[in-house]
């Protein structure tokens, strides 16, 4: 009999997760993002960002764009890790390679957007400006320690950057957030990045919270606020869609839509399931006790987390919510969410097929110690 | 005819992969439909994103799911070429 209650509390912490999960504002998020990362994935010509990632590209143009092209790219393992090959061996080298491996997973607009709805917009935005500085800062010692070793032992092509250029006292750019307007244009057809632009504006305006500066409530604010613009604007977006492309054009974003939606909801919905189970199964003083600081060690613990446990796409953004709904600290939060897309160990079999043991090695060290060490700052920024 | 399925296994490329052997029964074509999921391979070929679909060695899609009806289209396109 007691059983039979511990079961069916169970099952009540599951289901009022999901309960939450599918409240009005995650909705308004999620349903935008998923038309976003459609039309990204069926509308832009991801090659195209190579062409600013060739082998005779300077490095201050490289590292920034191969960054930020991970806004360009909607969730998926599929176009990350042949667009990651391709910029090593065919392209800018090692070192833009590995940055765009590390900054595309984690700068995603359904990440983003995803964090920022379910968790706070303190960490989505500290997510994606650390993961553009780190990634960065990762891309430029991989390229700095091997790009040197292979040269000599004259491993390396004629394509690649001659020494002068392999200088590490050039300043290095602040990092944009948004790819400027030329690299846009070049990217997409003006109809495209207006549409873009649009759908932006839905998911804008749809997660606003402008009640709070008037002092309404949530509810209110949603009513008379976030839906009607998000409705609004969507309008514009679907009649500008329909105006400027083609059928065919938008045919096939909304079958990418759908597809994103169709494998990503059910794994999410799974995903807030069980993480509303087994938050309900962790005791509160054990999370307190090794992560609720921000310690070294429990920003080592949360990335360690990240690299052990495997979870499908965008399920580390529920499960992170539950350990921060148990006590955990932001700062290992933030640690934690950095490491879990990176470093799962499916992506690090394929990587270790590309570029070999040793630099997979080197690369999967150096992204714990520095996930360790954004969470420590953050952690300290915010406390 | 030899049609290569090019997908480090995500969701996308079994889709595709899908699509391509329906396609195939459908036109009843002589083909051999190979799943190559080595990235090194698909760097060679100069395919940047998955899932990509090749025809007799030849580069047809990249980074895009395909119905039954586009992987009809590309290999009749492809038939009427060679």
């Amino acid at each position: 009999m007691d059983y039979a209650v511990a079961i069916l509390d169970l099952l009540w912490a599951g289901l009022s997760g999901l309960l939450d999960y599918l409240s009005a504002h995650v909705l308004l998020c999620l349903v935008p993002a998923f038309f976003i990362a459609g039309a990204l994935s069926a509308l832009f010509d991801k090659e195209a960002i190579t062409k600013y990632l060739g082998p005779n590209t300077p490095r201050w143009i490289s590292y920034p764009i191969a960054a930020a092209a991970g806004l360009l790219i909607a969730v998926c393992s599929c176009t990350i890790l042949p667009l990651f090959a391709g910029i090593w061996k065919k392209g800018a080298g090692l070192g833009p390679a590995v940055t765009f491996l590390f900054t595309g997973p984690a700068i995603n607009i359904l990440a983003i957007t995803y964090t920022g709805s379910l968790i706070g917009w303190d960490i989505a935005a500290a997510r994606g400006i650390l993961a553009i500085l780190f990634g960065m800062l990762i891309g430029l010692l991989m390229g700095l320690i091997f790009e040197r070793a292979d040269k000599r032992k004259g491993k390396i092509d004629a394509a690649a950057p001659s020494p002068s250029e392999s200088k590490i006292t050039e300043p290095i750019p602040a990092p944009t957030t948004a790819p400027d307007v030329t690299f846009f244009g070049r990217l997409a057809k003006r109809k495209v990045a207006v549409l873009f632009a649009l759908l932006i504006g839905v998911l804008l305006a749809g997660t606003a919270p402008v009640g709070y500066f008037f002092g309404w409530d949530a509810w209110q604010s949603l009513l008379f606020f976030q839906l009607p613009a998000a409705i609004v604007v969507a309008g514009i977006a679907a009649y500008w869609a329909l105006k400027t492309n083609t059928s065919d054009e938008n045919k096939a974003w909304m079958r990418e839509t759908w597809f994103f939606t169709k494998m990503i909801l059910p794994l999410l919905l799974v995903g807030v399931f069980a993480a509303g189970i087994v938050g309900a199964l962790i005791p509160e003083d054990l999370v307190a006790e090794y992560v609720g600081g921000n310690t070294l060690s429990a920003n080592l613990i949360a990335v360690m987390f990240g690299v052990f446990m495997y979870f499908p796409t965008l399920v580390e953004v529920p499960i992170a919510r539950m350990f921060l709904d148990l006590g955990m600290a932001r700062g290992p939060l933030l640690a934690y969410l950095l490491a879990d897309p990176e470093l799962s160990l499916q992506s690090m079999l394929v990587i270790r097929q590309v570029m070999g043991s040793k630099k997979t090695l080197v690369y999967v060290g150096m992204v714990a110690v520095l996930c360790t060490v954004a969470g420590l700052i953050f952690g300290w920024m915010v406390g | 005819m030899k049609i290569e399925v090019f997908g480090v296994g995500c969701a996308k490329c079994v889709s595709l992969e899908m699509s391509v052997r329906e396609a195939v029964k459908q036109m009843n074509v002589q083909a051999e439909v190979v799943k190559v999921t080595d990235i090194n391979e698909m760097v060679e070929k100069g395919i940047m994103s998955t899932p990509a679909l090749a025809i007799d060695g030849k580069v047809v899609a990249a980074g895009k799911t395909l119905t039954v009806q586009d992987v009809v289209a590309l290999i009749n396109k492809a038939r009427v070429k060679g």
